[in-house]
């Protein structure tokens, strides 16, 4: 309804001022001014609302990521067949339709991001239109009783809408699915390389909106965990680290039913089925890749097998008697290796087939004997169907068990490895030494692959290469069959969101405390070494960091044993929003939970409302507070959009080890060029040069150690107070000195004043002031500091013109405060 | 662009009077017959008297070796190649070559795509057709062999 206005203290806002066109969105526009909007930002600031934001839509802030930080591209496809006019080989010249190489590069990148974005979209249309059949379109959904309308998340961030029911989330599903077609098409039409890739960031946006609905569903209707319904007192430990996983910790002697993919309704409904049948206890639940995360929130004895990515192994080797399959982040053939080990596959996707007959219209008792009776498996679209086959399947399959390898079949397979060879060297996308391990079997036997087998994904290409016709992958798999009952994970079930009134709890230990930052831990699983995730969240929370895991990697987390205390990490720790705690959200769709949380800083610390408000709301989470991701193993394109959400919401990202490097566009800039790290005041827009931080949005790391130094100087932001900026840079001087033996080579870089040196590294950090940089110093005190561009300034004369402590700063000329009373200092100032 | 020989390419690297290696995990992570890679990384170095820049874990071998290595993150320093002036304090000036060792194909491949403006050597057991010079693909056993050559040559 054009005209539409609202009171705000005592100014009247206009909707049609606020938004470019008010026709179908002036009621949610209103709804949410009149909600969660402040007088005083509209007084100070040129406030601008986008409503079902398209990817334009968000330039003025995706313009700053990528200018400040352009994209470089570590692998180049030079030909294009995107049209009937190619193949073009754009080395040689511009493409008949115009598209240069680097744009092409752009293009693949956001196609990547698209096809990231699809198998959630899907999974969240197949939960959404599932809940509406059952429940009926008025079904209510809710964040929890702790959320309230200033609680952040990507639906309202997006849309400006406050979903209160499927009926509102079917018109959520609507918009994802419209910007998904949109990047789709600019995938293959586009021709400038930034716009592509800005339009690459909102996929980042639009995935995460379609994991928010899904988490709205499953937790509203399904009866998954939500934190927002418990008080945060329970928060230290709930939910309790009492969930058994990996191979080791499945039951000898029950029969066991896994479920693998993304779609949780199978599980869901056979879970019910087996409790209801007072069977539950009989039958060994186990599940694969994202559903796995997802049932431990309304199952807890469900054994969380593996990610996605080493799934196609444990199916080789045999343990589970019935697989319930659907869709997931990454697609592989894994039937052939079901009929190997004779266990029996149901697939339950809509949108492909696996090459099994199409059972769904047939009668359950039917297809259950003939599946008992030896059939390799059904494809049987309907959920609660295929849920009935599996029970009743489960009770009656019996099968013969493959045998694996023995160490003297291994031995005799390993002595025509030929030392001349080494083509699966070459061939392994992981960059093992498959060779030298293998032709250690010969005299150690399998457990000479026990490192090929942590980081190995299974792709055969070794064993395809390999001219001895040696069975590589009999091989890995008979080596992960000796360590399977050493194979042990405890972990907590995810928990869902986290409420505002949860992250405003910790501002004050993660700003002004001791804690070195907030971190978030993700992981497809398959880094080289399996240990590394583990390792990774126990250096940072141990050294009181607020950390965040999700999805599959929660569970390789859930690996690490503290010998010592005799403890599993997520034993060890707690659970609360708060520094030395780890948080686990939940399965992949969770991960919305967790940049949801990162989001709501701009909400809680400078009012800043979210609604249809993106811009303002990652400019201000970026120059603040922005928590480093770390993402680490094999990166399925799925990561490559939730990276995307990541960078696009301010937060830095390090990606490893090996894949990394053929991620296809990294984003960084040169912390060397001081004149290129500049920011704005809020307060008058002044152009004020600050420190490189961070340097990058995205950056391959390839060791464990490298990552987490990484990690923790991408945590360092320009308006840093000096507590933190202490602690933070004594963490990462910290990690050089135990890894490396020397300090960072850019540490100096982040020293804005002598107060804010660590205080352990202190003088020894003045005299390298002194003698390697140029800068005055008289015992522990910095008489005058070294400019970037070589003057020598007083402390007092440094500080205004080196960093922004604790100054309100901005990168979006929009974002300067219009109101020429605010902020008069600054203004005397200039 | 091109395979070549041990020799030639010991010769190549000798003729280039501003040339910086970067040593990646590969380093502490192969051995061949005994030898770490660091140590041929080392050789290599201090034979060419060149700067290391030392990525993933490599620097503390390299520096218990002699070279004068600095810990960087290996796509910083490419990075750095995308502008016409040099900064980066680890090189004064703008390197003619850029030699890789200890990098899998995958890792050098994306290096070497991103590097603009100077030539680019992988000294690994791989061809990476996109680099300027490579060893080109070559079992273990060959791959010491090709290094050795390579160490070889430098010396005389």
């Amino acid at each position: 309804m054009p005209g539409k206005s609202v009171r705000l203290g005592g100014t009247e806002v206009s909707v049609d001022s606020m938004v470019r066109d008010s026709r179908g969105v002036a009621d949610i526009i209103s709804d949410a001014l009149e909600a969660d909007f402040q007088e005083a930002r509209f007084k100070n600031f040129n406030q601008r609302l986008f409503p079902f934001a398209d990817a334009a839509d968000i330039v003025e802030w995706d313009s700053y990521l990528t200018d400040r930080y352009a994209p470089l591209y570590l692998n180049f496809d030079a030909t294009c067949s995107d049209c009937p006019l190619g193949p073009c080989n754009l080395k040689i010249a511009v493409g008949r339709c115009g598209l240069q190489a680097v744009a092409y590069q752009a293009r693949l990148s956001l196609r990547r991001g698209c096809r990231g974005c699809l198998s959630q979209v899907t999974d969240s249309r197949e939960t959404l239109n599932h809940a509406v059949k059952v429940f009926g379109p008025e079904a209510k959904v809710s964040w929890g009783n702790k959320h309230d309308r200033s609680d952040t998340n990507h639906i309202s961030l997006m849309t400006g809408m406050w979903p209160v029911n499927l009926r509102d989330l079917q018109r959520v599903m609507s918009y994802v699915e419209e910007q998904l077609s949109r990047l789709f098409l600019g995938s293959y039409n586009g021709l400038d390389s930034i716009e592509l890739e800005r339009m690459s960031l909102h996929t980042g946006s639009i995935l995460l909106a379609a994991m928010d609905l899904s988490e709205l569903v499953k937790m509203s209707l399904f009866g998954f965990t939500n934190a927002s319904n418990h008080e945060l007192t329970e928060m230290i430990n709930w939910p309790p680290a009492n969930v058994m996983g990996g191979l080791g910790n499945v039951e000898a002697g029950k029969p066991v039913l896994t479920f693998m993919g993304d779609n949780f309704l199978p599980a869901w409904y056979a879970i019910k089925g087996l409790q209801e049948g007072g069977i539950a206890g009989k039958v060994e639940v186990c599940g694969i890749g994202s559903v796995a995360h997802d049932i431990i929130r309304f199952y807890d004895r469900c054994r969380v097998l593996s990610p996605m990515v080493t799934g196609q192994k444990i199916v080789r080797l045999g343990l589970s008697d019935v697989i319930v399959a659907s869709t997931a982040c990454i697609n592989w053939d894994f039937l052939p290796d079901a009929k190997k080990a004779g266990t029996r596959v149901i697939w339950t996707s809509n949108e492909r087939n696996l090459g099994l007959p199409d059972r769904t219209d047939d009668p359950v008792e039917s297809i259950v004997d003939d599946l008992a009776g030896g059939a390799p498996g059904a494809w049987v679209r309907d959920v609660e169907k295929a849920a009935t086959i599996a029970v009743k399947l489960i009770q009656v399959v019996k099968r013969v068990k493959p045998r694996p390898m023995s160490e003297e079949e291994a031995k005799k397979a390993a002595r025509k490895c030929k030392a001349s060879c080494d083509l699966c060297l070459h061939e392994c996308p992981n960059g093992l030494l498959v060779g030298p391990a293998l032709r250690k079997v010969t005299t150690d036997g399998l457990k000479a692959m026990s490192d090929v087998e942590d980081g190995c994904y299974f792709c055969g290409r070794c064993e395809s290469v390999c001219p001895q016709k040696i069975p590589l992958l009999d091989l890995i798999t008979a080596t992960l069959g000796v360590k399977a009952p050493e194979d042990k994970l405890k972990m907590r079930a995810g928990r869902g969101p986290v409420p505002r009134v949860e992250t405003t709890g910790w501002a004050f230990g993660s700003i002004w405390g001791n804690c070195p930052g907030i971190f978030h831990i993700m992981g497809c699983g398959d880094a080289r070494h399996r240990g590394d995730l583990g390792w990774l969240a126990y250096q940072l929370v141990w050294r009181n960091a607020i950390v965040f895991v999700v999805g599959c990697g929660a569970g390789e987390v859930g690996r690490y044993f503290n010998e010592k205390k005799q403890q599993y990490v997520f034993e060890e720790f707690g659970a609360e929003g708060q520094a030395r705690n780890m948080i686990n959200c939940g399965g992949c769709s969770a991960c919305c939970h967790v940049a949801d949380q990162a989001l709501k800083w701009p909400r809680s610390g400078a009012g800043i409302s979210f609604y249809a408000n993106y811009a303002e709301t990652a400019d201000n989470q970026h120059n603040l507070l922005a928590p480093s991701l770390i993402v680490w193993g094999a990166l399925t394109d799925r990561m490559y959009a939730i990276v995307a959400a990541w960078v696009r919401a301010g937060m830095s990202v390090i990606i490893g080890p090996n894949s990394a490097f053929s991620w296809k566009r990294v984003m960084l800039r040169s912390k060397w060029r001081w004149e290129d790290w500049w920011t704005l005041s809020q307060f008058g827009g002044r152009k004020m040069y600050v420190e490189p931080a961070p340097f990058s949005m995205i950056l391959p790391a390839e060791t464990k150690e490298e990552a987490i130094a990484l990690a923790e100087v991408s945590a360092i932001r320009a308006a840093d107070i000096r507590d933190s900026r202490q602690i933070r840079l004594d963490t990462y001087i910290e990690f050089y000195e135990k890894f490396y033996g020397e300090f960072p080579d850019d540490w100096q870089l982040y020293v804005r004043s002598d107060w804010e040196l660590p205080l352990r590294y202190k003088s020894r950090l003045l005299r390298l002031l002194r003698e390697n940089y140029g800068w005055e110093v008289d015992r522990l005190q910095v008489k005058r500091a070294r400019h970037p561009d070589g003057r020598l300034l007083t402390p007092g004369e440094f500080s205004k013109e080196y960093g922004a402590m604790a100054a309100p700063v901005t990168k979006l000329p929009r974002l300067v405060t219009r109101n020429k009373g605010y902020g008069k200092q600054e203004a005397k100032a200039q | 662009m091109s395979v070549m020989t041990p020799t030639r390419l010991a010769r190549y690297m000798k003729s280039r009077s501003n040339v910086i290696i970067m040593a990646g995990y590969l380093c502490d992570e192969m051995e061949l017959d005994g030898k770490k890679l660091s140590d041929y990384a080392a050789e290599v170095a201090l034979k060419l008297n060149a700067p290391v820049a030392a990525t993933g874990n490599a620097v503390v071998a390299l520096k218990a070796k002699g070279a004068k290595a600095t810990k960087k993150v290996a796509v910083e320093l490419v990075e750095m190649l995308r502008y016409a002036d040099w900064r980066d304090p680890i090189i004064s000036q703008r390197p003619e070559a850029v030699v890789f060792i200890g990098y899998p194909k995958g890792i050098a491949t994306g290096l070497v795509v991103a590097a603009r403006g100077v030539d680019t050597v992988v000294l690994g057991a791989d061809d990476v057709s996109e680099a300027t010079y490579s060893l080109g693909d070559a079992s273990l056993k060959k791959y010491q062999q090709n290094l050795d050559r390579l160490l070889k040559v430098l010396a005389a």
